[in-house]
């Protein structure tokens, strides 16, 4: 690609398609208004502040940082594993999530903390503590660990989906909403999610680029990385941990959202090249400003109703991966 | 002396009906429903009644520009619906629409509303009770 003539490219391409996201996410909508209309909404009030400052400011914001989180995390783990295959959910945070929400269900929960409902606590913390025991698990094990913890993940992932199903099998009536909530939406989703998410997304952020060599390191073997000084077990940890709480924040939030945090770092991987600092920063502004867009049409494409956002990562971002893939030549790989 | 209270068809409230509990979205029911007919009959304009469909995922900036003067909830059970309540008037965006604002709030029995049947005309029955007689007692 034209990466290396043109270094400015991509970020000025990619800065005025996160601008452009974000006008027309405010503009757009079922409600139809001006630009002055909008102007007068963000700044001054006006009959439409409630529509532009607490439905759709925030939640493009919330998609911008889910998006963000996902492919943080996906390029993390895809550095971890070394394996470009790696998703934010290859160790089992989406199953955990999905066992946790059924499991809500099937208990009748129904109580919120801080605004959240039992649906999302649950999903969070069953995701963290599928994730944590696949580690311990597999941390015994001291050689070829990535590959273990890899295996083991797919597993207790394969274990988690089988108990969500025998759960739903057993209640068919649950079966509606546990669906709806999984597939992942932003529709009424307000700043008290964004608040949320927001300081960590930042603190992952940069602790991520700020660890950043190490997982360059990393990318030459664990022996090689431990030879020159990485403390290995440590950095891999901390690597884990981060992709981990970022990809179940996200999906206590916004429900599954695949493919993000696949392509995107792969993606950007084929135009800045494998230096994990760049690769970081620019995964996470590139998977923040796809979503936005993503949200956008799934918001729009059948007013005024709307379809899961996971439906329009797919349908779209597929595509364009294949292209991506075998019509380009990388540089790098 | 029921059917006197009745508006004629398309002149009552605005009504929005939500099935409460299908994740974060407003699930209402469109045109092609037979809880839109239901609706109708009991002189009540339904706002989600120009998108022809029967189950759709609303979008909430509509709702806030139809500004219903009832929600109408169906939950299994009082539980459900009290919960629902709370949820709606949680959510800032609405904040502004008159069914949240004056709390006007309509409870409607999952088991009798969400199956077609000859029960549909208990269902109307509780319906009309509900809204022009202010009764919300399991329609009794």
């Amino acid at each position: 690609m034209s990466s290396r003539r043109k270094p400015w490219l991509f970020p000025a391409i990619l800065a005025l398609l996160t601008v452009a996201a974000f006008l027309l996410s405010v503009k757009i909508g079922a409600v139809r208004m001006s630009w002055q209309e909008v102007r007068a909404g963000l700044f001054s009030g006006g009959q439409y502040r409630d529509i532009i400052i607490h439905l759709r400011l925030p939640r493009a914001i919330l998609a911008y940082l889910v998006g963000a989180s996902l492919a943080l995390s996906g390029a993390i783990l895809q550095g971890y594993f070394r394996n470009s295959l790696a998703d934010p959910f290859i160790l089992g945070v989406s199953s955990g999530a999905s066992l946790g929400a059924v499991l809500s269900l099937e208990l009748g929960l129904t109580w919120t903390i801080f605004g959240f409902s039992s649906q999302s606590w649950l999903a969070f913390l069953t995701s963290l503590l599928l994730v944590a025991s696949v580690y311990l698990i597999s941390e015994r094990r001291r050689l070829r660990q990535g590959e273990s913890l890899l295996l083991t993940g797919i597993a207790a992932g394969a274990m988690a989906s089988a108990l969500t199903s025998f759960l739903l099998f057993r209640r068919a009536d649950a079966y509606e909403q546990a669906v709806f909530w999984l597939l992942g939406s932003f529709s009424l989703s307000g700043w008290k999610e964004v608040w949320l998410i927001l300081p960590y997304f930042l603190l992952a952020l940069i602790v991520a680029e700020y660890f950043a060599p190490e997982m360059n390191l990393l990318a030459l073997g664990d022996e090689v990385a431990q030879s020159l000084g990485c403390p290995v077990r440590t950095t891999r940890r901390l690597f884990l941990f981060l992709a981990t709480l970022l990809a179940s924040f996200s999906v206590a939030v916004a429900g599954i959202i695949g493919f993000v945090g696949l392509i995107v770092p792969h993606s950007v991987r084929l135009i800045v090249g494998p230096d994990h600092r760049p690769l970081f920063f620019y995964s996470a502004l590139t998977g923040g400003a796809m979503l936005v867009w993503c949200d956008l049409v799934a918001r729009i494409a059948f007013t005024p109703s709307e379809i899961p956002i996971g439906v329009i990562t797919a349908a779209l971002g597929a595509p364009f991966f294949i292209y991506l893939l075998n019509w380009q030549r990388p540089k790098h790989s | 002396m029921i059917e006197a209270r009745i508006p004629r068809p398309g002149t009552g409230a605005k009504v929005f009906l939500t099935l409460y509990g299908q994740g974060q979205e407003l699930w209402t029911c469109g045109q092609n429903s037979y809880l839109n007919y239901l609706l109708g009959r009991a002189g009540l304009q339904n706002v989600a009644a120009d998108f022809k469909g029967n189950w759709l995922a609303y979008n909430p900036e509509k709702l806030i520009a139809d500004n219903p003067d009832f929600i109408l909830i169906l939950a299994r059970n009082r539980q459900a619906f009290n919960q629902a309540t709370r949820w709606l008037e949680s959510l800032t965006a609405l904040r502004d629409i008159t069914a949240i604002k004056n709390k006007n709030f309509i409870f409607l029995d999952e088991n009798l509303f969400s199956r077609f049947g000859p029960r549909l005309v208990e269902a109307y029955e509780w319906l009309i009770k509900a809204v022009y007689f202010a009764s919300n007692s399991e329609g009794k």
